[in-house]
């Protein structure tokens, strides 16, 4: 029976199943919630908006490297508060029209706006005169009273409530595209769609089909054009990583996707000539709840932290090569180097200082210690890490902890309300600048969530945020870091590595922190 | 009437529940600043008191037949992602239907048939290794056989027909097996009764037992079974749908209960529900078709 039916299958051969030399065909892990450029926030969305619209400043393959994107060229002040860009001149739109300063004028007023719904306006709000005032309640005045102006049909002024070091890294993200007045007024939420949405990037949206597939297709109105190799990129949002492995070794894509393979599968992969793995820019944490006895006491988190053993836990736990952490900041960003912290590679000198740290705190030998509990969200993977530090923490220091699952939602909400002892958290870099990472821990964060304050790291942390210098910039957040990992309202674990399966043929594809594919600068052989 | 006033209920406690459910459309594991969370939640409502909500939505569906817009997908409608999803999800499950119905009822008329013989054996041990083994098993193992070693079907996706093949197949195997199951056993009884024996003293030919007398009743738990697991069928599998990447309904229903996408959660569960209703009125009805000693008046 089985065998008639699959031999009815038969009848119609399968088409050759190789993407053409031309073509582009990854897994976008997800469906996109997104196309906006504005209101995006997770890496499938950027995944397509970054091959449509460019900002300003752009991006090189290798993601960390900014460069002149729309604008030619750019000018500071020499007080560092003034950026006047340049634009390329015949800028045009993938309608063909003209693309001048004033649409970018109108784009981060747009971004801005409350109605916009933007979860990163912040970074403007915070950053540029009078843009807080104007998202406060805007109106013609205060729209201008920003610092956002465009001089002429070519150039573009910003103006700074202070020296903002990581500006072009910013300017370079999906807050900081252009998208079209016209089209976004008169389509409204519709404007997206691809029948309405026009672009500035590499390349158009031609098809989005819901969690099916996003088509693109090489925009001829491109400054670039000329350059870009790669035709037609096809997006299929594959959830299953198994199933991402499959469709790889079935020859119907390109790139497996960020992660695109079972972690479990990882050790068995990695002999795979196709297979390539690259640090992440991912750290994987514990968080104490610092409001709480006798996780108030810095000595008794000192101890927990610097009784996980990270190596036993990405050896013979995670396995799918992560990098033991013992700083907050994945290393790899820019000439940033991490503060030492509190853990050496001392295994067994940093259980001694444990052992002592919480014999001074009133502990001996974890006596007296409440069971404490680990706070995780459903996961097989947060599950294993939970057990292996429960028995490392009994094993060497008698402590008894408990660790507690929660479905997403209800997790994030304990978290949040700091109804927690021990929280399990994932950070991701937004840009490749270490203040990405330790703005979170600033008493003002709305993701500290540790209930931990401390007045110097707020202080040098916005001291850093002044100095224009990138080395002596670099020195003052590794002072910040280090207070941080001292004082330790969080446990670094480790930092997740990337990997996938990527076809031979495809070049032009540089492995970066974050795994992102600029296709403009791919090819095929 | 019943059917609306029950589907009224549905729609009423799916719309609490999910309100009481801790966290938000918008909780995230990165906080929205205050401003924007503020903007969010006068956009979809959500800064109202949950009756007032639940007064709107009702208003909504009820004389816009709008479901809203996703809190999930900002740029498109649950009118929408439900109609496309569902699109998929009864290609698939109509052919899991096919599957199901040719596997289940010929495993079942063979064993019922050759009932303790070797051909009631065989055909119910498949079936029981068919209810044992669990779908996302099932589909690997087509997957490993099929697409991976053979290269015949493609592994996953349905932007080709072939692609429908092995889905269909995982989904119509599981069903299968209790369709088979439930065939046999209805046969059997039916086969054992009175009015049998008399048509077989009757000389009628056994062909004729068998298709006009004995599979009208023997039928009968097959077609109340066939009423829920048509709707399960045809609403979906999350397992299948995420394994062989079809945008189907089941994958919606199950990430928008844990996103607390309200309203897109609240669409599956219509649809869902409004095919269980159906279903089971069909199901009604063909019961009075099949048997003589149901009537409706």
């Amino acid at each position: 029976m089985l065998i008639q039916v699959l031999a009815f299958a038969l009848v119609f051969a399968l088409p050759p199943m190789k993407s053409a030399k031309d073509e582009f065909v990854f897994n976008n892990k997800a469906e996109v919630e997104t196309l906006d450029p504005h209101v995006a926030t997770g890496t499938p969305d950027n995944n397509i908006i970054i091959q449509m619209f460019e900002g300003l400043m752009t991006r090189k393959a290798d993601w960390a490297t900014i460069t002149p994107g729309a604008a030619e060229s750019y000018k500071v002040s020499k007080d560092g508060l003034t950026f006047t860009f340049k634009l390329r001149p015949n800028l045009k739109w993938s309608d063909g029209s003209k693309l001048t300063a004033k649409d970018f004028e109108y784009s981060f007023h747009r971004a801005v706006d409350p109605q916009t719904i933007a979860q990163y306006a912040y970074w403007f709000t915070d950053t540029i005169v009078g843009m807080k005032e104007y998202a406060a309640k805007p109106s013609v005045a205060t729209q201008k009273a920003t610092g956002v102006k465009a001089i002429d049909d070519q150039t573009l002024q910003i103006k700074l409530k202070q020296p903002v070091p990581y500006l072009l890294q910013i300017l370079a993200e999906s807050l900081a595209f252009p998208v079209k007045k016209d089209v976004v007024e008169k389509f409204g939420s519709q404007w997206t769609r691809p029948a309405n949405i026009v672009s500035n990037g590499p390349f158009k949206l031609i098809e989005w089909k819901v969690a099916e597939k996003i088509v693109l297709e090489r925009d001829p109105h491109f400054y670039d054009s000329a350059n870009v190799k790669i035709k037609k990129i096809v997006a299929i949002p594959v959830v299953e990583r198994q199933t991402a492995v499959d469709l790889f070794k079935q020859g119907r894509l390109d790139w497996s996707g960020y992660n695109g393979a079972p972690n479990a599968m990882v050790p068995a992969f990695k002999s795979d000539p196709n297979f390539r793995m690259n640090p992440g820019f991912i750290t994987y944490l514990y968080r104490f709840n610092t409001t709480r006895p006798p996780l108030n006491d810095i000595r008794v988190r000192q101890a927990l932290s610097l009784a996980i053993n990270r190596s036993e836990i990405v050896e013979k736990v995670t396995r799918a090569g992560e990098i033991p952490a013992s700083a907050l900041v994945p290393s790899g960003v820019g000439t940033y180097k991490n503060a030492p912290g509190i853990v050496s590679a001392d295994t067994k000198a940093n259980i001694e200082r444990a052992k002592k740290l919480l014999a001074d705190a009133g502990f001996p030998g974890g006596k007296g210690l409440r069971k404490l509990t680990i706070h995780y969200n459903t996961d097989e993977n947060h599950k294993r890490v939970a057990l292996a530090i429960q028995n490392m923490w009994k094993r060497d220091l008698g402590i008894e902890v408990e660790p507690f699952n929660q479905e997403w939602k209800v997790y994030l909400k304990a978290q949040e309300s700091l109804d927690y002892d021990i929280s399990r958290s994932g950070w991701a870099g937004d840009y490749p600048d270490p203040a990405t990472f330790l703005e979170l821990f600033q008493s003002t964060s709305d993701n500290n969530m540790t209930g931990w304050k401390n007045k110097t790291y707020d202080e040098l942390f916005s001291e850093a945020n002044r100095t224009m210098d990138p080395n002596k910039r670099n020195d003052i957040l590794q002072k910040a870091e280090t207070i941080l990992l001292d004082e330790s309202p969080i446990a670094p674990i480790f930092f997740i590595t990337n990997f996938s399966f990527i076809r031979p043929e495809v070049q032009g594809f540089a492995p970066n922190l974050i795994d992102r594919p600029y296709v403009r600068y791919m090819s095929k052989k | 009437m019943a059917a609306l006033v029950t589907l009224f209920v549905i729609i009423t406690i799916s719309f609490f529940m999910m309100r009481l459910a801790p966290g938000g459309p918008f909780s995230k594991d990165r906080a929205y600043p205050a401003e924007v969370m503020k903007n969010i939640e006068a956009k979809y409502h959500l800064d109202k008191p949950v009756v007032v909500q639940y007064g709107i939505y009702l208003k909504r569906i009820l004389f816009e037949f709008d479901l809203g817009p996703s809190t999930r997908y900002g740029d498109r409608s649950v009118n929408e992602l439900v109609k496309s999803g569902f699109a998929f999800s009864l290609k698939v499950g109509l052919g899991a239907l096919f599957f199901s119905l040719l596997m289940g009822l010929v495993a079942g008329l063979l064993a019922a048939l050759n009932h303790n013989k070797i051909l009631d054996v065989i055909p119910m041990s498949f079936s029981m290794v068919g209810i044992s083994v669990p779908d996302f098993v099932l589909a690997y193992i087509l997957i490993l056989i099929f697409g991976v070693t053979l290269s015949w079907l493609p592994v996953a996706g349905v932007d080709q027909i072939q692609g429908y093949i092995l889905p269909c197949l995982t989904l119509g195997l599981i069903y299968a097996s209790s369709i088979s199951r439930l065939t046999r056993g209805g046969l059997l009884e039916i086969l054992g009764q009175d009015f049998i024996r008399t048509a077989k003293a009757k000389g009628l030919s056994s062909r004729r037992i068998l298709w006009v007398h004995s599979l009208k009743g023997g039928l009968l738990p097959v077609v109340s079974y066939l009423g829920p697991a048509v709707a399960g069928m045809f609403t979906g599998s999350l397992v299948v749908e995420n394994i062989f990447q079809i945008p189907g309904l089941g994958r919606f229903l199950i990430d928008s209960a844990i996103n607390r996408d309200y309203t897109l959660s609240m669409g599956c569960v219509i649809v869902f529900a409004v095919l269980i209703l159906i279903l089971n009125l069909v199901v009604d009805l063909v019961y009075g078709l099949l048997d003589p000693r149901v009537s409706y008046e």
